[in-house]
């Protein structure tokens, strides 16, 4: 019932978040337009780059349509569903948690899906246009969908472990945006390219070696239980650590008296 | 049955102290000095079933921080809280279950949506059955007259509207306790009575218990029986809205016009406020002034005009405010 109760809600904040933006027509679409185009650019330089080798470490300009597909893809998922993880910071620093905390909701859950990102739709979209041009086959569109889920999982977890320093540090989230946007950057090329200390990083806190990395070899290498394993398991530890750390900075919460309404 | 129960209760704020100048460079890499700042200071009370109390104090007396740690907003440093039987910083989930918050300066309601998008998200919110929330928000929308702009977006309402809409959605899951933060700031006088008189209905008619802070005393004088003046973190008076009337409005405010300038004499219990030519302002205190002695202080013949008043109730709280209830009691 709790677990339905909350899909529930999550839902309908993504429904109200949309209709509340699709007022506003021609801009709603521009937001999905432009972010389709956008990461459309981002494959022009690696057509480029393909133009002079054919390929790094063995990745070719399939293996990065996919690959950058997949990160748009994650990016996506987590800015529908869970765009107000990343807010969380502000909404510490200007003691605006206060509508979430009374109402019968889990607090993180509420704060993090109470906002929805429109143009995240157009990153969702992206990653199913790459795959087309990648040449996907039906396994790669089955085996998509799961990944985009817990990578968008993963990195919801590792930005709210980040947005909790909000509670102890004045504009803690600055540090949450720069990892927010490690992620995104550094899951764009292929991993061929980094070495051991950079590694570790990728597969702990900017974890897009779980995200993207593993996720490729699961698409392209085929279904292997200990990848999925992998994933699910650094999924849920992030996940449960960001819940943990969000209900211990709580008790330092200060509230504020700012005069706010929910635009 | 104590909907609320507060003992010892305590919330302390710490920062760092700020340093200007040279000071600012001085300190630059030394540990800072911290700042402790009592918001809530040892306090005890508590809140029958039914009640309708209101919980008023200047700004930053403590009040808002009481509240948010009623309603599990806030950690308390020390001290208990039970609020229908739940310890709010542990069982928020529960009780926010039976509470309803309506905020003055913090709307809930998404203002580019309609007021009935709103009900139905709150609905979903507080996992009310759709059949039901249907029913209720039927029947609230008859009760507050929102009918006509239901199906409005909010930002398009006018501020009494919204408070309206505010309230609607805060009744949907039939709460038993309601906190009411300057649910009235800004509202013009038409639309505070209008307000005044529902919150009075739920309270009468729905038996919900009433939590109230406000600036407004026409807002408490209107709606509360009870009242708690609190200053600087520490309750400063907790009696009814009879006995602090009956207590604290002996005094008189007594303005005569007299045919020729005469010169009154200041005696215990007569303090002349003001005097212009023939006007007198003068203040009596009826504990110690009887009627007859007033009335001695001039001649009848003199006398044009004459009125007397009450010390008006938010003179009396802005007198509690300073801390001088002891000399008018």
């Amino acid at each position: 019932m709790g677990v339905k109760n909350n899909l529930f809600m999550i839902f309908r904040y993504v429904k109200l978040n949309l209709k509340k933006q699709a007022q506003y027509k021609t801009s709603f679409a521009m937001q999905i337009v432009m972010m389709i185009l956008n990461n459309a650019f981002f494959l022009l330089q690696w057509i480029i780059v393909f133009n002079i080798t054919k390929s790094i470490g063995g990745y070719g300009f399939k293996e990065i349509v996919v690959l950058f597909g997949i990160c748009a893809g994650s990016y996506g998922v987590a800015h529908l569903f869970f765009n107000g993880a990343y807010k969380i910071g502000d909404l510490i620093y200007e003691g605006k948690l206060d509508v979430y905390l009374t109402q019968p909701k889990n607090v993180l859950l509420n704060v993090c899906s109470s906002s929805t990102s429109v143009s995240a739709i157009g990153d969702i979209i992206y990653c199913f246009i790459a795959f087309i041009i990648a040449g996907a086959t039906w396994w790669w569109y089955l085996a998509v969908i799961p990944v985009l889920i817990i990578g968008a999982l993963i990195y919801v977890g590792v930005v709210v472990c980040f947005q909790t320093l909000a509670f102890y540090i004045k504009r803690g989230n600055a540090i949450a945006d720069m990892i927010s946007s490690a992620i995104t950057q550094f899951g764009a090329y292929p991993p061929v390219i980094f070495d051991t200390v950079s590694k570790v990083l990728l597969y702990t806190i900017i974890p897009c070696g779980f995200m993207y990395f593993i996720p490729m070899e699961y698409i392209f290498l085929g279904f292997n239980i200990w990848w999925i394993v992998g994933m699910v398991a650094f999924a849920i530890f992030v996940d449960a650590l960001a819940f943990i750390l969000f209900k211990i900075g709580l008790k330092k919460y200060s509230s504020g008296n700012l005069i706010s309404g929910r635009l | 049955m104590k909907i609320i129960e507060v003992k010892n209760l305590q919330k302390t704020f710490i920062s760092k102290k700020k340093y200007k100048g040279k000071e600012k460079w001085k300190h630059l890499f030394k540990k800072k000095e911290k700042i402790i700042k009592k918001a809530v200071d040892d306090i005890s009370f508590s809140v029958e079933e039914g009640e309708s109390l209101a919980f008023i104090g200047p700004n930053g007396a403590g009040k808002s921080t009481t509240i948010k740690m009623l309603t599990g907003i806030l950690y308390p440093t020390s001290g208990e809280i039970k609020v229908l039987g739940y310890n709010p910083s542990k069982e928020r989930i529960k009780l926010s279950k039976e509470i309803g918050c309506v905020f003055g300066q913090k709307e809930q309601l998404w203002v580019h949506l309609s007021a009935m998008d709103n009900f139905l998200f709150v609905g979903s919110i507080y996992d009310i059955p759709k059949k039901e929330l249907l029913e209720r928000i039927e029947e609230l929308s008859s009760v507050f007259e929102i009918k006509d702009f239901i199906n409005q977006p909010v930002k398009s309402l006018s501020l009494g509207q919204r408070m309206k809409c505010e309230m609607v959605a805060s009744l949907l899951h039939k709460p038993k306790l309601l906190f009411f933060d300057e649910p009235t700031i800004g509202l013009d006088p038409i639309a505070k009575e209008t307000l005044r008189n529902l919150v009075k209905k739920m309270n009468k008619e729905l038996g919900i218990t009433i939590l109230f802070t406000s600036h407004d005393v026409g807002d408490i004088e209107e709606v509360c029986k009870r009242v708690i003046i609190i200053n600087n973190g520490k309750i400063m008076l907790d009696d009814s809205m009879k006995n602090l009337k009956y207590h604290y409005l002996n005094k008189k405010i007594v303005e005569v016009n007299l045919k020729k300038n005469i010169k009154i004499k200041e005696k215990e219990g007569i303090k002349v406020l003001k005097a212009k030519d023939t006007m007198y302002k003068i203040e009596v205190d009826m504990n110690i002034t009887s009627m007859d002695e007033l009335m001695g202080l001039f001649k009848a013949d003199d006398l044009q005009d004459i009125s007397i008043s009450t010390t008006p109730l938010e003179d009396i709280i802005k007198t509690i405010y300073r801390g001088a209830n002891d000399e008018m009691v």
